[in-house]
């Protein structure tokens, strides 16, 4: 890279960095601290399923489900035993993994289109058990006042205090991903993602990586899922249903697969958009219906994605091409 | 007891093998997985009942409803399908979610979120076999939706449109070199599997006696479950599927709980896919590099 070019990336993304630290000093708006945290959470969610989907090409709209898990978890943690905060997070988190790893188990025998089925009978599974077994979650009613987290006997009342825990766990959450991608580790995912049986000729073990990117993708759903449970102060089982996961799942593909700076940007618009277009929030599920027919047919690899199911596309046709010159 | 239930569980079980056929055969050409199906014939069935609550004579409404539920299909393929026939499997899958979010929203829209009842287009009164009670309207369902299946079978068998239909299923470029119109015989497949779909949501409706939006995405993952319990691409395995899918489920909400007759389908989803994805009657293709 030029070092011109890498000192204005610095720069950008130092200025970046600190425009988000000031937030809530530069703004003193609820409304718009609120969408902010609820950016944040939304965050933690879109990178782990980047890392499963984007990354390891493993298809999944069950991320919702490890989301949920998380919520409950933490919730009947602080309210039926009275844990403190950072163990119930933390514990929400391990909870969300171990399912995670459970969910990994199929992704051994099914891929693509299958597996995509396999993770909405699993959502669908977890959340009739939210919606019915009455005596741990009252069912539909849910379970109101989940405690407000408290760390060391600091109640956090505020937006602004949500604002800089949701910021620090989701900057550690981001840390990590870019720590995890550029690793080796990143390295065996994108092979599998790219072609599972090349992958496994190189002697990377696909299914032990499956498993860690579910593992990793789930324990920080549990942790968003936390996060949302005590903000709300609410657990109900109709915000973890097909649709959340949907809501993650384009986020994704809209920001581009595989790519970390395009996942946050659609977070980003996914999260804002139906906040700016608060008249029109009734059809907000019938344009983000539309979005996804019109991208995978216009821009199947999103805003800034580097892989994508066109990209795919793109290489059959070009060997076709190839194929079809050797043949004449 | 275990009788009655078993009763039931054939109709309903009919009832599914009728949508897992139109399903399965979208499924076995484009080998895509359709996630529109359900809210296709959701959308057919409110279109039925809106006419039949403004007095239209049934047979008109059915027909009428069938056909808007056809044209639907074609238009979904036409705009959302084809343009990526020839993409990954993944990116129409996609698109097809995208379009069952817009069907279920619009009907939302149109409809609103409650249940509707559906008019008793069936008699309901009940006979007494040797000490078993049989809804005469069971028996209805059951020989219609037989009779549709029966029908559906002998056309793919016996008549040319069949045989090109069953050409285009087992090889599109080799149907197109000797002279079938597959793209023609594609948008029927959709026009017909759409038709069928909203023939068993009627008869779901009469059954049931509802009329409700979230019938189309439950639809969805009960006809894709028929159709990989009987092996995807086999169209006897779907409608083996289905009857056997309505029996399960029957028996679980008979004898264990009513809350979890959803949880079973997908239970039963989950474990054929990951021990035997081809299915009960299907055969094993290897995996091609």
């Amino acid at each position: 890279m030029h070092k011109k070019d890498f000192c204005i990336k610095n720069v950008s993304y130092g200025f970046g960095f600190v425009a988000v630290l000031a937030l809530p000093m530069l703004v003193h708006n609820d409304y718009i601290l609120r969408i902010a945290n609820m950016i944040l959470i939304y965050m933690m969610l879109t990178f782990g399923l980047n890392l499963i989907t984007g990354y390891t090409g493993q298809l999944s709209l069950g991320h919702a489900s490890f989301y949920g898990i998380g919520a409950y978890t933490s919730a009947l943690l602080t309210l039926r035993l009275g844990l403190p905060f950072p163990l119930a997070l933390l514990s929400a988190g391990i909870l969300a993994c171990i399912f995670g790893i459970l969910l990994s188990i199929p992704t051994f025998r099914v891929d693509g289109d299958y597996l995509c089925i396999v993770t909405i009978g699993f959502a669908e599974i977890i959340r009739l058990i939210f919606l019915n077994w009455m005596d741990l979650t009252r069912g539909p009613m849910g379970l109101p006042g989940v405690p407000p987290v408290k760390i060391f006997g600091f109640v956090f009342m505020s937006n602004t205090s949500y604002y800089y825990l949701f910021l620090a766990l989701a900057t550690f959450t981001l840390f990590l991903m870019v720590r995890i991608v550029h690793s080796q580790i990143g390295r065996a995912f994108m092979s599998i993602r790219e072609d599972p049986i090349a992958a496994s000729a190189m002697g990377v073990n696909i299914n032990y990586y499956k498993v860690m990117a579910f593992a990793i993708g789930a324990f920080f759903a549990g942790i968003a899922g936390s996060c949302f449970a005590h903000y709300l102060m609410f657990v109900g089982p109709t915000s973890f249903n097909v649709d959340a996961s949907l809501i993650v799942l384009q986020a994704v593909i809209l920001g581009g697969m595989g790519s970390i700076p395009g996942v946050m940007i659609g977070t980003v618009i996914i999260v804002v958009l139906p906040e700016l277009f608060r008249t029109l929030y009734m059809y907000r599920m019938l344009w983000s219906g539309l979005l996804l027919v019109v991208l995978m047919i216009l821009r199947p690899q999103g805003i800034m994605g580097k892989a994508s199911f066109g990209q795919i596309v793109q290489h059959n046709k070009l060997f076709n091409r190839l194929k079809q010159k050797n043949h004449v | 007891m275990i009788v009655q239930q078993l009763i039931n569980g054939i109709t309903a079980g009919s009832i599914y093998a009728l949508i897992a056929l139109g399903y399965g055969m979208i499924a076995s050409i484009l080998e895509m997985i359709n996630f529109a199906h359900g809210d296709t014939y959701m959308f057919g069935v409110f279109i039925c009942m809106t006419l039949l609550s403004h007095g239209v004579p049934p047979i008109l409404a059915i027909v009428f409803a069938i056909t808007c539920g056809c044209l639907l299909g074609v238009i979904i393929e036409r705009l959302a399908y084809r343009p990526l026939r020839n993409a990954n499997r993944i990116a129409p899958m996609i698109s097809a979610v995208g379009v069952a979010l817009i069907l279920r929203n619009v009907a939302q829209l149109i409809w609103g979120p409650a249940a509707y009842s559906f008019p008793a287009l069936l008699p309901r009164t009940i006979i007494d076999i040797v000490g078993v009670k049989l809804p005469i309207l069971q028996l209805y369902i059951f020989s219609i939706a037989l009779t549709l299946v029966v029908t559906f079978s002998l056309i793919l068998k016996r008549l040319r449109i069949g045989w090109a239909v069953r050409a285009v299923c087992q090889d599109i470029g080799a149907a197109r070199l000797v002279g079938i119109p597959a793209d023609r015989i594609i948008t029927l497949v959709y026009a017909l599997g759409a038709g069928l779909g909203i023939a068993g949501g009627i008869l779901y409706s009469i059954y049931y006696n509802a009329v409700f939006i979230g019938m189309g995405f439950s639809g969805t993952m009960k006809a894709f479950t028929a159709c990989i319990v009987g092996g995807l691409g086999n169209l006897y395995g779907a409608c083996l599927g289905g009857l056997g899918l309505g029996i399960v489920e029957s028996l679980t909400s008979g004898f264990i709980s009513s809350a979890y007759r959803d949880a079973i389908t997908f239970a039963v989803l989950i474990i054929m896919l990951v021990f035997k994805p081809s299915g009960l009657l299907g055969q094993r293709v290897g995996q091609k590099v």
